[in-house]
Order: structure tokens, then C-alpha cells, then sequence
């Protein structure tokens, strides 16, 4: 039995963000539709079952649940896998820890930057498959969710014989203290002050350095500031050291959705593979767009590049799997090659 | 982000609301015992103490001004507090003495203040139409002074909430709607009520934003709260913030709190709000343990003056319930 | 009798909305809201013609959200407006009774006097056209058994003007009762009574005071709205057969005038009530209790009540007729009471 993972959440996309940018909500019935979705997909491959993060909001089982009730009747065997009714970063990376106990083969994740943060945490080699359902969604990508289950599941049964479609990408390490060590996916940022607050960072003004990989002028947040000055892509990423203040190169930047703002860069350089940044305290770190660490006066983080998650690319697989061969198990004729 | 001096007044503020809270668990019981008698005793019928939610109303209040309008629910007391309701007058009040602020017709549950403008209800979810009345009177008036409703998580449910979204929506008010989730409704916890994962995704239903700030941290209720206040301000229309905070005692004062364990309890105060947030305060030198320490003292002080000041205030004569009906 | 020195003649519905838009212009913080109040001019004619002459910021179509809108009044009048708020039918109050009788009824109070709570809240009352159960109902008893609202009800054009313009200046919460029969709305069975001579000039009708309509010397007819119109007709008729019917219309019923009907009981020493509403545990009773308390001795025979069963209100024509009170049977109920 391959087994699959699958995380979603109602924390994520519920910020002040709403308040400050034009990022939009995604409530609990779009989050089951989704997940719904994904379990459809991964219900098309046989012998493939799930284990999801149990949480307060219960999106998976009532997607369970939505499923049983389609005409066409799938059955999935699924369960939770992880601690009890999750509401933390620390609990999604527990149960990712937990998926890699289980032997999972992939995890599909319906999530923001930090969902996917904190899967890659929990489990370092993780395959995943990251749709996106946060703010900022600089780490997935748009794929129909059914597509996404589709693929994780046929990856599941046959690893080896998708191994090609798995991609390395690369992240952040940021070492703070002898002991501590956290992971970015796309960004860090020191910002003024010395609060977590509401988390999210909306007000440039209290931006002070960044190192961003990942640049991509096609979305919003850092990532998409970093990609304005210095373009790259998954396959040649490029870090980015940035200063802000002025005086500087001033920019009218996406710092969130449908909020774009003038921000002053003082420095923007280019990082070296094995370039480390130091960043001082008073301020606080924030990972992918979030406060999390508060750094106190003089303390030190040391940013490097480091490898990152792995991802599946769902797009890829199937444009092999479908030139390949095409047996789905749900509603359609089995089709060999060579037409009729 | 809050200045030092912001954030040393939200902790004055948190301190003066739990001493003010926890002086009223004593009081309360006097004249109550042997045998619980909710008619006997200083401070007769219900008590709805806020102990836990003070991060909720040092958050928002701290944005505001003596001429935006609040309404509350029957655990009214740390809004009341922190939007500048006079603590002696309001002891009095809960004391039922003429000098309260309703002359003792009020009680707990109906603290009214003109200035600030403050008012709640003891009907659950009543109090937010209220408020939609306020917002839509400072628009015809032209004024940018804006309206707060808060409420529980279990007034969502209601016909009231639902009806003045959308009236605010419908008419873009500058309303802030504040749903503190202390996850009870009495003994009631919220996935069983609640159909909906967070009450700030009922926000989308009305085309308004919702935010969701999942701990009790006073400086991130501060920071979205400071937001939808500006949105309000400018006439950007209404807003919801949902925040998870901790009702650290029960519904009401003798409530035997079966519903939940003494683990739930305990839990609560482990992360109790206020003792974390006087730690960061120190931790950042914003507020050293000795300065924290003479808050507390000076809190202590203020509040007994209160209480004091409510025990020998005189009661209202008898027959002086039948006036004030009609103005 | 009061006094009315004008020809011009306006129906009832005419008189409230002028009284309605002479107060508009005078003070600018009285507004409307209500369902159909703006361009369709108020089911029952009241608001007719001022949506074209105001605007929809003052004159406010709402949705149907009773509690929503009432509530809204209630906080809109705590902030010094003076708004109107129609209930479209007072037989809807249950989906909003909490905000009228818990909330705008007892803020006043609750608050020691410091807050004060200028609203009017209009709504349409009464039968005889076969609306049914839900649509028929007068209820006014209801209302003035709990504290806090004066409750004022017109029978004629000059009184509903003059209490209407009485009702928006008084600083405390009204309720403001107009019988659907009264109105004299063109898609309703004609009454002669429903139109009479308005003054054009705003003046004010004393809320509290109640109103000698006919008088008389062998029995007095206490009652309000249109059984008011009722007992003048069977007045009409008694005087043929040599009885002299006082008519006291109580024009309110928070405060109730008990003065005028101890006064009116110690002349004639008989007293019939009628009351369209309810029988039981209302109006009729509290007419009757206050001519005992007040003027026992003078009475010559029991006082007796012509009122509405205690039935919810039939649809059919000749079983809605059968329990209302019309001009034949209080002329034979006050027959009865001469005899007696």
C-alpha cells in the first residue's frame, strides 16, 4: 500500500494581511472542496492510501466525507496521522515528521509559504506536491488539485519510475545561536522592532535586509521584489542580498497582494552558493513573510543557501505518464496505444 | 507596531482589568456563603468576569477615542475599562449604589457611558446593531469617529450578527466587529456550535474582511486592530477580527465549570496572556520587573479606591425605582 | 373636542407623511428607515412621496432585517439622530421584539437617565380585509404591558399629524400604532372617517392625553383607532333611539389618560370598552381596572368590553367578521349596558 500524504489547514490565508493588501480569504468550504478534490484524484490510482493532518476544522474528513457522496462512489482508505487537532506551525511539522515514520511516499499540501515551511521541517526529504492556499504562494504552484492527486498517487506506486519529475529546490538555513536552526523556503527578512505581533510584514518602513531565493517578479512579497531586481527560476535559483533604506533605488513593490508600495533598496547583491549573511539584533526575523524569531540586541543569525524540499512536478509527470500509457480507474475506457 | 509608551499603557491597562476582575471573584461571594444565594451579599444577581480576554480590549481601546462608540456583552468589564469608563463609577454601579453609573437601575450587564461613548447588553448578540446605528449616525453626521462591537463567538450564530454585517456592509459603516472566541458559550465549546471552521471566514459572506488572530497576543490584536480602525476611519467600510483569547474562569461567578476538565483549566493558565506578555515586556527592556511591580502596586491602589468608594456610596432610596423611565 | 378650524381636507396616510416631512426640514437629524419606505412610499401609504422630495439619505429602503435595522435605530438615536424606523407590520415584532422592548425600551433606565433614546418606530395594525392571522393583528395591548415606550395611536387625519410631529420631538422612544383602516388608502374599503380637515402648519397633539370625540351623558365609549370610527357610527344611531353615547378616543396608551376616563365614567356612570385587540390580559381590562380604582362609586352598572376573541384571526370573510367588533353590535352592547 503507497501511502500519500495530506495537509491542509484553516490557519493559513486569515491574517491581517486581509486588512492591510487585498488578499483575499479562503474559507473552510473552499479548503474541503480542494482537499476534496485532491482525494478524488488520489483515489484514481489503486492501492494508494492517506494520511492527513487532523485538525480542529476537519477539512479532510468532511472531503472524505464529499467524496462518498459522488455519484460515482470513490473509496479511499484514509487517516490522521500526527498530534491530535493541530494549530501550530510545530504540530504541521510534527505530522510531516510523522508521514516520513509512516513511510509516505510524497505529501500534497494546501497551504501558504509557511505550511509548506514547516512540512519541509518536519521531514527534509519530503516530495511535495504544494498547491496554493495562503497569501503569499511564492513556493507552489497553480495546478488543478485532481491533477495534483492524480500525480502523487501514481508517484506513490511507482517512485523509480517517476524519480525524474522530482526536483530539488533550494531554500534557506538560518543558523541562530549555537543550537537553533531554522529553514526558509524563499525568504528571510530582519525587520525593526522586536515583536511577533500579527506576523505578517506590511509596512516597508520597518523592512531593514533580506536575503531572498527563489526571486520571482511574477508574485507577491519579497520574492517578488527580489525577482523585480534579479531574476531567476527554480531550475537556476539566484539569492539576494537586499538592504533597505535610503538612500536607494526606489521601487513600487508587491509587498502583498494587490498592494504595491514604494520601497527604497539601498544594496542589492547577488549571493555566492556558499555566501553566509549575518544578521544583528535588536529586530525580528521573519521566514517566507512571517515574524518568528525576535533577535535581541547584538544577537546573530547566519543565513546561508542550503538545499531545500523536493517537489513533484505534477505537470511533467503526466504529460509522460499520458504518453506513456493511460489507465485511470474512475469513469473512462481503458485506452491502449495505437488507437482503435 | 506599538511604541514603548503604547505598550507600557496596554499593560497598565491588562493589570488594572485582572486586579479590578479578581477583586470582584472575592466580593462577589461576600454574603453568598455558606450556601450559594445569588439574591444575598454586596453584589447581588450575575457576575461575567473577563479574567484572560484583557489582551482583547487593550488591543483594540488603544486605537480609540473617548467619542468612538463600544458595545458589549454581559462581560463587559475590560472594555468598559480600557475605552475610559470611570472605575469608581462603574464599581458603584455593580455595587447598585447611587452613585453608579445608572443610579443602580443598571447593574452589571448595563453600563452605560456617554462619554466615552460605551453601552452593552445582556442579550447575547443584541448589542451589535447597536453599533451598526452608532456608525451610520457618525456617517450622517459626517464625523470620522467610528463604532466596535464585540462580541462572543457564540453571538455568530445569531440572527443579530448576521443581519448587522450586512447592514454594514450594505451601507459601508465604520464598524469593527469583534469577535472574542473564548471558545465557551457557556458550556457549549465552539465545534459544536459552529458550523464554520473560524467566524472570520463568515466575513467573506458579507464582502468584508476578516481577519483571524489565532492567540491571545495583545500586540497582534494591536496591530490588526489598528488596521480596521484606520479602514473604518477612512471610510473604507467594516471589518471583522476574530481573536482566540482565554476566558480563564468560568461563565459566571459559581459556575462549577463541569463542562470542562481541570487540565482545560490549568492549560489556560499556563499561557495566560499577561504574565507573557509582562515577560517580553522585560525581555526587550520596555518595562523592567520592578516598573512592572509599582504598576501593579499602583493598579492595586486604584482599584481598591473603587471598591472603597462603591461600599460607602449610599444606595438609592426604594421609590426612586420608579422614576427615570422617560426622560 | 378638539378643535378644527381648516377645510383642507388629507387622508390619514397624508397627514403622517406630511407631519413625517414637515419635521424632516426642521431638524436634520430625523431620517426614515423601513422596508418598501422609500420608492414604493410605505405599504400603507405613510412615507408616500418622500423618497422624491429628501433622497434615499434620508428616506432608507432597508433589507428585511427587523432586528438589524431597529437595533441600528436604537444606537443611531443613542448618538443624537432622530431616526423612524417602520415595522411593516406589527404583527412581524417577534423577529425583532428584543431590540424594541429589551434594548430601545429599557436603555434610558438602565442608564441612571444619562442616555437617552429619541426614536419612533411606525407600524401598520389591524384587520377586516381578511389578511389572515399573521397580518391582522392590532397587539397594542402587548406593547403597553411592558415599560419604556409611549405608545400613541391615531383615529383621525389631525391626530395622527399632530402626534406623529408630537412623537419625532419627544426625547423618548415611541411606538407609533396606525390602523390599516384608518388611512384611507384607495385599495381599501372606503371610509368616509379616514379623511378630515389638517392643518397646514406643523402642531403638536399632546402625547398622554386622550380625546372627547362625541359627547354624551348615559354611557361612555372608550376605545381607540378605528373602532373609534365604529362607536361614532352606532353613536349615530343611538341618538335616534334617544341614547347619548360619549365617544373617548384615548389617542394614547403609554401614558394612559386614566384621568379622562375617571372623568368621563363619573358623568355618565356607564362604560363599554372596545378593542380590536385580543381580550384577554389587555387594553379592555386595564380601561375597565382603571374606572374602578378611579371612579367605582359612580358607576350604575358593571362596566363591560366588547373586544377580539381570544383567537388567532380567521381568513375566511364571514368568520373574520364575526369577531370583530362593528357599529351594530357595540350599539347592542350599549343597549344592553342602559338596560342593565
Amino acid at each position: 500500500m503507497a501511502i500519500v500524504g495530506l495537509i491542509s489547514h484553516s490557519g493559513a490565508a486569515q491574517d491581517v494581511r486581509r486588512l492591510t493588501s487585498l488578499a483575499r480569504k479562503i474559507d473552510v468550504h473552499e479548503r474541503v472542496n480542494v482537499a476534496a478534490r485532491i482525494l478524488a484524484g488520489l483515489a484514481a490510482t489503486p492501492d494508494v492510501s492517506v494520511c492527513y493532518l487532523d485538525e480542529p476544522t476537519r477539512i479532510v474528513e468532511r472531503a472524505l466525507a464529499m467524496l462518498a457522496g459522488q455519484a460515482q462512489g470513490s473509496s479511499l482508505e484514509a487517516r490522521p496521522v500526527g498530534p491530535r487537532g493541530a494549530r501550530h506551525a510545530a504540530d504541521t511539522r510534527a505530522a510531516s515528521a510523522a508521514l516520513a515514520d509512516v513511510g509516505a511516499a510524497c505529501v500534497v499540501t494546501h497551504g501558504g509559504d509557511g505550511t509548506n515551511r514547516a512540512v519541509a521541517y518536519g521531514w527534509p526529504d519530503a516530495v511535495i506536491v504544494a498547491l496554493p492556499g495562503g497569501t503569499n504562494n511564492a513556493f507552489s504552484r497553480c495546478v488543478d488539485p485532481t491533477a495534483a492527486g492524480i500525480a502523487a498517487g501514481l508517484y506513490a506506486t511507482a517512485p523509480d519510475r517517476f524519480a525524474a519529475h522530482v526536483r530539488p529546490t533550494t531554500g534557506l538555513s538560518i543558523a541562530i545561536g549555537p543550537d537553533a536552526v531554522e529553514t526558509a523556503m524563499i525568504d528571510v527578512a530582519l525587520v525593526s522592532d522586536q515583536w511577533l505581533g500579527a506576523r505578517a510584514i506590511w509596512d516597508p518602513s520597518h523592512l531593514v535586509e533580506a536575503v531572498v531565493v527563489n526571486g520571482d517578479p511574477s508574485v507577491p512579497g519579497l520574492a517578488g521584489v527580489a525577482g523585480m531586481l534579479a531574476p531567476g527560476d527554480r531550475d537556476h535559483p539566484t539569492a539576494v542580498h537586499l538592504r533597505f533604506g535610503s538612500p536607494g533605488h526606489e521601487i513600487l513593490a508587491p509587498l502583498g497582494p494587490g498592494q504595491l508600495v514604494p520601497m527604497c533598496i539601498r544594496d542589492c547583491r547577488l549571493l555566492g552558493p556558499d555566501e553566509m549573511i549575518e544578521m544583528r539584533g535588536p529586530g525580528t526575523l521573519a521566514f517566507d513573510g512571517e515574524r518568528e524569531v525576535v533577535l535581541r540586541d547584538r544577537q546573530a543569525a547566519r543565513i546561508r543557501l542550503a538545499r531545500g524540499a523536493r517537489v513533484l512536478d505534477v505537470v511533467g509527470l503526466l504529460r509522460a505518464h499520458a504518453g506513456r500509457e493511460a489507465t485511470l480507474a474512475i469513469g473512462s475506457h481503458q485506452t491502449t496505444q495505437g488507437g482503435p | 507596531m506599538p511604541d514603548n509608551d503604547t505598550l507600557r499603557e496596554m499593560h497598565r491597562q491588562m493589570v488594572r482589568i485582572r486586579i479590578f476582575e479578581e477583586t470582584l471573584v472575592q466580593v462577589y461571594m461576600e454574603g453568598k456563603t455558606p450556601a450559594f444565594d445569588i439574591a444575598m451579599g454586596p453584589v447581588p444577581g450575575e457576575m461575567h468576569l473577563c479574567a484572560g480576554q484583557e489582551p482583547v480590549a487593550a488591543g483594540v481601546c488603544a486605537h480609540l477615542r473617548p467619542t468612538d462608540a463600544i458595545t458589549a456583552t454581559h462581560r463587559p468589564h475590560h472594555e468598559a475599562l480600557a475605552h475610559g469608563v470611570d472605575m469608581k463609577m462603574m464599581a458603584a454601579e455593580i455595587f447598585g449604589k447611587e452613585t453608579g453609573l445608572g443610579h443602580g437601575k443598571g447593574g452589571h450587564m448595563h453600563l452605560f457611558s456617554k462619554e466615552p461613548a460605551f453601552g452593552c447588553s445582556g442579550i447575547v448578540a443584541e448589542g451589535i446593531p447597536t453599533a451598526v446605528g452608532h456608525a451610520l449616525a457618525f456617517k450622517k453626521m459626517g464625523r470620522d469617529d467610528i463604532a466596535v462591537s464585540f462580541f462572543g463567538e457564540g453571538a455568530a450564530n445569531a440572527g443579530a450578527f448576521h443581519e448587522s454585517l450586512n447592514l454594514a456592509a450594505l451601507w459601508d459603516l465604520g464598524v469593527v466587529f469583534v469577535c472574542e472566541d473564548n471558545e465557551w458559550a457557556i458550556s457549549v465549546p465552539k465545534e459544536l456550535s459552529t458550523a464554520i471552521a473560524n467566524n472570520s471566514d463568515r466575513a467573506a459572506a458579507y464582502g468584508i474582511p476578516g481577519v483571524l488572530i489565532p492567540d491571545n497576543d495583545p500586540v497582534a490584536i494591536y496591530e490588526a486592530a489598528g488596521e480596521a480602525v484606520a479602514r473604518a476611519r477612512r471610510g473604507a467600510g467594516p471589518s471583522l477580527i476574530e481573536i482566540k483569547t482565554d476566558r480563564l474562569l468560568g461563565h459566571f461567578e459559581g459556575d462549577a465549570q463541569l463542562y470542562r476538565t481541570k487540565e482545560q483549566i490549568d492549560a489556560l493558565k499556563e499561557r495566560d496572556a499577561l504574565v507573557r506578555f509582562e515577560g517580553q515586556l522585560a525581555t526587550s527592556g520596555v518595562l523592567s520587573e520592578q516598573q512592572a511591580a509599582e504598576v501593579w502596586d499602583a493598579c492595586r491602589t486604584e482599584v481598591a479606591e473603587a471598591i472603597a468608594f462603591a461600599r460607602s456610596s449610599p444606595t438609592p432610596a426604594p421609590a426612586s425605582a420608579l422614576d427615570g423611565v422617560f426622560a | 373636542m378638539t378643535t378644527e378650524t381648516t377645510s383642507r381636507l388629507l387622508t390619514t396616510s397624508k397627514a403622517i407623511s406630511e407631519a413625517i416631512a414637515q419635521e424632516i426640514e426642521r431638524d436634520e437629524r430625523v431620517f426614515v428607515m423601513g422596508e418598501d419606505i422609500g420608492v414604493y412610499g410605505g405599504i400603507f401609504g405613510a412615507t408616500e412621496g418622500l423618497l422624491a422630495k429628501y433622497g434615499p439619505e434620508k428616506i432608507m429602503d432597508t433589507p428585511i432585517s427587523e432586528t438589524g435595522f431597529i437595533g441600528a435605530a436604537v444606537g443611531a438615536a443613542i448618538s443624537g439622530m432622530r431616526p423612524i424606523a417602520e415595522l411593516m407590520f406589527v404583527d412581524f415584532f417577534g423577529v425583532c421584539m428584543d431590540q424594541i422592548y429589551n434594548h430601545m425600551a429599557k436603555i434610558h433606565y438602565e442608564s441612571g437617565g444619562n442616555v437617552s433614546v429619541p426614536m419612533v418606530i411606525t407600524t401598520a395594525m389591524g384587520g377586516g380585509y381578511s389578511d389572515g392571522a399573521q397580518h391582522s393583528q392590532t397587539l397594542y395591548g402587548t406593547f403597553a404591558h411592558l415599560p419604556g415606550m409611549k405608545i400613541v395611536i391615531p383615529s383621525t387625519p389631525y391626530d395622527a399629524k399632530g402626534l406623529m410631529i408630537a412623537a419625532i420631538r419627544d426625547d423618548n422612544p415611541v411606538l407609533y400604532f396606525f390602523h390599516k383602516g384608518v388611512m384611507g388608502l384607495g385599495w381599501m374599503t372606503p371610509n368616509p372617517r379616514a379623511t378630515g380637515p389638517v392643518p397646514e402648519e406643523p402642531y403638536t397633539v399632546p402625547i398622554g392625553k386622550a380625546d372627547v370625540k362625541r359627547a354624551g351623558r348615559d354611557l361612555t365609549i372608550v376605545t381607540v383607532s378605528l373602532m373609534v370610527h365604529r362607536a361614532l357610527d352606532a353613536a349615530e344611531v343611538l341618538a335616534a333611539e334617544g341614547i347619548e353615547a360619549e365617544v373617548l378616543d384615548l389617542r394614547s396608551l403609554v401614558p394612559l389618560d386614566r384621568e379622562a376616563i375617571a372623568e368621563s365614567v363619573r358623568k355618565t356612570r356607564r362604560l363599554l370598552v372596545v378593542d380590536e385587540d385580543y381580550r384577554s390580559f389587555g387594553m379592555s381590562g386595564e380601561v375597565i381596572t382603571t374606572a374602578i380604582e378611579e371612579a367605582f362609586d359612580y358607576l350604575d352598572a358593571p362596566p363591560a368590553r366588547l373586544a377580539y376573541p381570544d383567537v388567532p384571526i380567521p381568513y375566511s370573510r364571514p368568520l373574520e367578521q364575526f369577531c370583530l367588533p362593528n357599529a351594530d353590535t357595540i350599539a347592542a352592547a350599549a343597549r344592553t349596558l342602559i338596560k342593565s
